[in-house]
């Protein structure tokens, strides 16, 4: 009797201890999981430095045209072997950053992903030797060069890290930007804007030369 | 064994707390015809300094230092001139202009480089998330101190260089340039 109710005190001991143990372990991963979340909100504060002007440029460039783009760029690097793979995902799994990409143990060993949003200006440099503008008695020419891409403007407020797999240079980003920037110069080539941003800088200046006489826009 | 069960529930309720309802926005990407004259281009550098030691639970600091340019353009916006803003008379011609404002605003990616990253304690380094963050907060601070430079008086001078050459070209012996009041003064002079 005794020692039956010795071995059912033994049980609900043990049980306790699982209890507990089970309990400290939840707190733990809970506690991780809460530093982990407000270390992700918690916002930087940068110091109050000043900014210095290095170079003044006076320029002369028309924009004609504006088109807001938005483009995602990715950067893969797979494991070259299965063990790597292994040794890989062990070392995701020990390290709480990265330890969701080595649960399911994939084959990627490092993936960045970029959503950057764009703007690029489209027209016409008037500094270029090209632009010149010939007054006869009956008719006014003005001489144009052609249209370019002035601007793709992107910055880091519109540039969104989508997923960061492993650790990355800082030369990789800037390679990963550059694409993206690229990406963006390449649609407007394809949506032709061009032409528009002519027939954009004709309806500009012609209401900016009041004479009678007819204007005749030429590219060159 | 009631203490851990309060830290248990404590935890799992700060856990399970809901964060805020984010605004969302939905930005519509669209072709603008558009009238922007750029005469004037600033190249801006900063360094943008912080260090990261504020948390208690965690040991050690991370300092870092980025050095960035932006290439910031003002010019007039060719949109706001109205046909009776142009007045000829003869050889005379007077123009009206709107003041300059900012037209462009670009950080070449090409011009940011990390300076200095001094991590210790237990501190993991900054992830690309983290640099990107911080190099929008430089970004804010570059554009927050951007009209204390001479960018806009440079533009507008540039722009009636511009126009006068212009004007001057199409046969015009006598050419007035005049520019509206800034924003800053028209809200003073009220």
């Amino acid at each position: 009797m005794l020692n039956l109710k010795n071995r059912s005190q033994r049980k609900l001991a043990l049980v306790k201890q699982v209890v507990m143990l089970l309990v400290l372990i939840t707190t733990i991963l809970l506690l991780m999981r809460w530093c982990k979340k407000s270390e992700k909100e918690s916002r930087f504060e940068i110091e109050n430095s000043p900014i210095k002007v290095e170079l003044i440029r006076s320029i002369a460039q028309l924009a004609t045209i504006s088109y807001k783009d938005e483009v995602v760029v990715d950067s893969l690097e797979y494991y070259s072997s299965a063990n790597e793979q292994i040794l890989g995902n062990i070392s995701k799994l020990v390290d709480i950053d990265n330890i969701k990409h080595g649960l399911k143990s994939s084959n990627i060993k490092r993936r960045l992903t970029l959503i950057v949003k764009g703007e690029i200006n489209i027209g016409f440099n008037l500094k270029d030797k090209k632009f010149k503008i010939q007054e006869t008695d009956s008719l006014i020419k003005i001489c144009i060069p052609k249209p370019i891409i002035l601007d793709v403007l992107s910055t880091p407020s519109t540039t969104r890290v989508f997923q960061e797999n492993g650790s990355w240079k800082d030369y990789e980003i800037t390679v990963l930007k550059n694409k993206a920037r690229d990406k963006m110069r390449r649609n407007v080539e394809q949506l032709q804007l061009k032409t528009k941003a002519k027939e954009n800088l004709e309806r500009f200046l012609r209401p900016l030369i009041k004479k009678n006489k007819k204007v005749i826009f030429e590219v060159r | 064994m009631k203490n851990l069960s309060f830290l248990f529930l404590l935890l799992f309720f700060i856990s399970c707390s809901k964060s805020e309802d984010k605004e969302t926005q939905v930005a519509v990407f669209e072709l603008r015809n558009i009238g922007l004259l750029s005469t004037s281009e600033y190249t801006i550098g900063k360094i943008i300094e912080l260090k990261d030691d504020s948390e208690w639970y965690k040991f050690g600091d991370r300092n870092i230092l980025i050095s960035c340019k932006a290439k910031v353009k003002a010019g007039i916006d060719l949109v706001k001139i109205q046909k009776e803003d142009i007045e000829v008379d003869g050889k005379k011609v007077t123009i009206h202009l709107p003041y300059p404002t900012l037209i462009s605003f670009d950080m070449d990616p090409n011009l940011i480089k990390t300076e200095m990253e001094d991590i210790n304690g237990f501190r993991k380094s900054f992830t690309q998330e983290e640099k990107n963050h911080i190099l929008a907060l430089g970004e804010k601070s570059i554009k927050e101190n951007l009209l204390k430079t001479s960018i806009l008086s440079h533009a507008k001078q540039n722009a009636e260089l511009f126009i006068e050459n212009f004007y001057k070209e199409l046969g015009f012996k006598e050419i007035h340039v005049e520019f509206e009041k800034p924003f800053s003064e028209e809200i003073s002079s009220r």
